[in-house]
């Protein structure tokens, strides 16, 4: 049972964007964008549908990447860029590849019989990754909007190009941070 | 170390940053930042770099080929708390798991040990080495990872099937002077009557034929058929030509069972057995009799590889050198060679009886390929080629067409008058 859920759980979620993107793409009524968009998205199937063979680890980053591509692109040029709907849209995608990354960690464990205490702990394990998961959407989604909606109500100024510009080194700082950081703690311990 | 995924979350925080200063949209920009607290969320708790204590515990070293065996491994935490540990404990390709697993993901507490049984079972004979044992501490959202690599090695002999020969009929024909099994066509100690003659002082009075002894009148005494023992050299044609098939299905690994086999059968009727095995180098054991001499075949075996280019005249060289000549000599060979007609004569005018048993690559390709017509006209050119080379080589030596798919002894039995006692 939990081998057959962690194996259909990223498909379940591909097949969310999917036709979440499709939606979108048919309520594209611009003549220019509608054909490019639907070529674009049949692009994303292709490759998400070849990337479910084997040997199809690339095509199946690829096609993640074409499918909010033309989630994005659909938003950006046509539609109008929606916060809640595209963050919801990108966690959900993030969430995606972390469901594919638990099936392959977790997966062949639970294709094998193993001892009741071992399985005890490997689902201790498992339930404790998939409920920081959770958190982690969910604030993915919730912070963003809270942060937003502070820059709307004037709580924080944020429509200064000064503030813009501080804004961007953070989150640049931040990012330079995150990425340092293994390399700070190993240079610590030797 | 960040895994690629991290490295995928940066990107797309950066992308929607840069794209949203550069359409001046604060809702793009605010896209920036799921990624960003996914990673900022895994970073909360790095991974600590794993420092473990394992032990491995197997149920035996030595273990047949198709046998199970089980492995234990205890692992121990030395490090701090460990989130999300994979570990691997990694096996030779050779074997398959059957049961348990040695793969595992768990999280451990400073100090908690956890226990990874798992049982494998080899499919071809060889040694090898169970081990070493990769870990990979993983954050929470496993953004970030710590690996390491515990070498533990266990080294288990896995030995090839033993064929069962107990109906095969096989033993030399030309005996040595010590006691053994074959009837010698010789007065000697033995169990069947050979023969009557005039009794000799110290002759055993059980000995003596009472029944002539009162036709005749004076003292007779029965005499047996000495029964001795003789030399079998088993050549093993392991060159890389011999190689045909798959890891498991090749006349080289039907040829050391068929080996094994006749080994274990020739030394139980106490003869003494060495052993030649062309291979990258040029393998000897002595003769010898005994259970010792058998597992001195076996580890020869065990490190079978197909490899070499020796030419196949070589082994008429070391026989002539090393082995006496009355000693019968067992060639197990696929025969793919047209030398090998050569060199089995060249056995013959030396003097030494040979035996070749032959398994038959044919048999062996022809499950592997496809059933078609083409293939089976092949397979009956090939064939038509190999028979006319046993006819051949039936001039000279007792041939054995032997197809691996059957047991060895019913082959061994179809043998002709070779094999009869002496």
């Amino acid at each position: 049972m939990t081998a057959r859920s962690l194996r259909v759980a990223p498909y379940v979620l591909v097949a969310i964007l999917v036709a979440w993107t499709a939606w979108d793409v048919a309520r594209v009524r611009t003549p220019r964008w509608d054909f490019s968009l639907s070529v674009f998205l049949l692009l994303a199937v292709v490759a998400t549908v070849l990337g479910t063979r084997r040997w199809g680890g690339p095509l199946r980053s690829i096609g993640l990447f074409l499918l909010g591509l033309t989630y994005f692109a659909a938003h950006v040029v046509a539609l109008g860029v929606d916060v809640v709907p595209a963050l919801i849209f990108l966690t959900l995608a993030i969430v995606q590849v972390e469901a594919v990354s638990l099936a392959e960690r977790f997966g062949p464990i639970y294709a094998r019989t193993m001892a009741p205490e071992a399985r005890k702990r490997i689902n201790s394990a498992l339930a404790r990754t998939i409920a920081r998961l959770g958190v982690a959407a969910f604030l993915a989604v919730i912070v963003p909007v809270v942060a937003a909606d502070l820059a709307l109500a004037g709580l924080v100024p944020a429509t200064s190009i000064a503030t813009a510009v501080v804004f961007a080194a953070g989150l640049v700082g931040v990012i330079a941070l995150l990425a340092l950081l293994p390399a700070m703690n190993r240079g610590e311990e030797t | 170390m960040r895994t690629p995924l991290a490295a995928r979350l940066v990107g797309v925080s950066m992308v929607f940053l840069f794209m949203g200063f550069a359409f001046r949209s604060w809702q793009v920009v605010l896209l920036a930042m799921p990624p960003l607290l996914f990673l900022a969320l895994g970073a909360l708790s790095p991974p600590a770099r794993p420092r473990l204590t394992i032990a491995r515990s197997i149920s035996r070293d030595r273990v047949q080929a198709g046998g199970l065996l089980q492995v234990e491994l205890v692992i121990r935490n030395e490090s701090e708390g460990l989130d999300l540990l994979e570990i691997l404990d990694v096996i030779p390709s050779e074997f398959s798991i059957d049961g348990g697993t040695n793969y595992a993901v768990v999280g451990l507490a400073p100090g908690e040990t956890f226990s990874l049984a798992y049982a494998v079972r080899p499919a071809v004979k060889g040694s090898y080495a169970i081990g070493p044992v990769r870990v990979r501490s993983l954050d929470a959202l496993g953004l970030g990872a710590e690996d390491a690599t515990v070498q533990l090695e266990t080294v288990v002999v896995v030995a090839p099937v033993l064929e069962d020969m107990r109906r095969a009929r096989f033993a030399p024909r030309r005996t040595r002077p010590w006691y053994g099994q074959i009837p010698s066509k010789r007065p000697g100690p033995g169990s069947e009557f050979w023969a009557v003659r005039e009794y000799t002082s110290g002759d055993e009075v059980r000995r003596i034929n009472w029944k002539a002894t009162a036709r005749l009148g004076h003292p007779l005494t029965n005499e047996y058929e000495g029964e001795r023992s003789g030399d079998v050299v088993i050549v093993l044609d392991a060159r890389k030509e011999s190689f045909v098939g798959t890891r498991t299905d090749n006349p080289v690994e039907h040829g050391v069972r068929a080996a094994l086999g006749i080994a274990d059968h020739v030394l139980a009727s106490r003869n003494r057995v060495g052993l030649v095995v062309e291979r990258n180098v040029l393998d000897r054991v002595p003769l010898a009799f005994g259970r010792k001499q058998l597992y001195r075949i076996l580890d020869s075996l065990v490190h079978v590889r197909a490899g070499g280019e020796w030419p196949f005249a070589s082994v008429a060289w070391i026989l002539s050198r090393f082995y006496p000549s009355d000693a019968l000599v067992v060639l197990i060979s696929p025969l793919s060679d047209r030398t090998s007609l050569e060199a089995v004569e060249a056995l013959a005018a030396r003097g030494f009886e040979v035996v070749i048993v032959s398994p038959s690559p044919l048999d062996i390709e022809r499950n592997l390929a496809r059933d078609d017509e083409a293939t089976d006209l092949a397979y009956r050119v090939l064939k038509t080629e190999r028979d006319n080379l046993l006819l051949q080589l039936r001039r000279v030596a007792q041939a054995v067409d032997w197809d691996p798919a059957t047991p060895l002894a019913l082959s061994l039995r179809r043998m002709r008058t070779s094999m009869r006692p002496a």
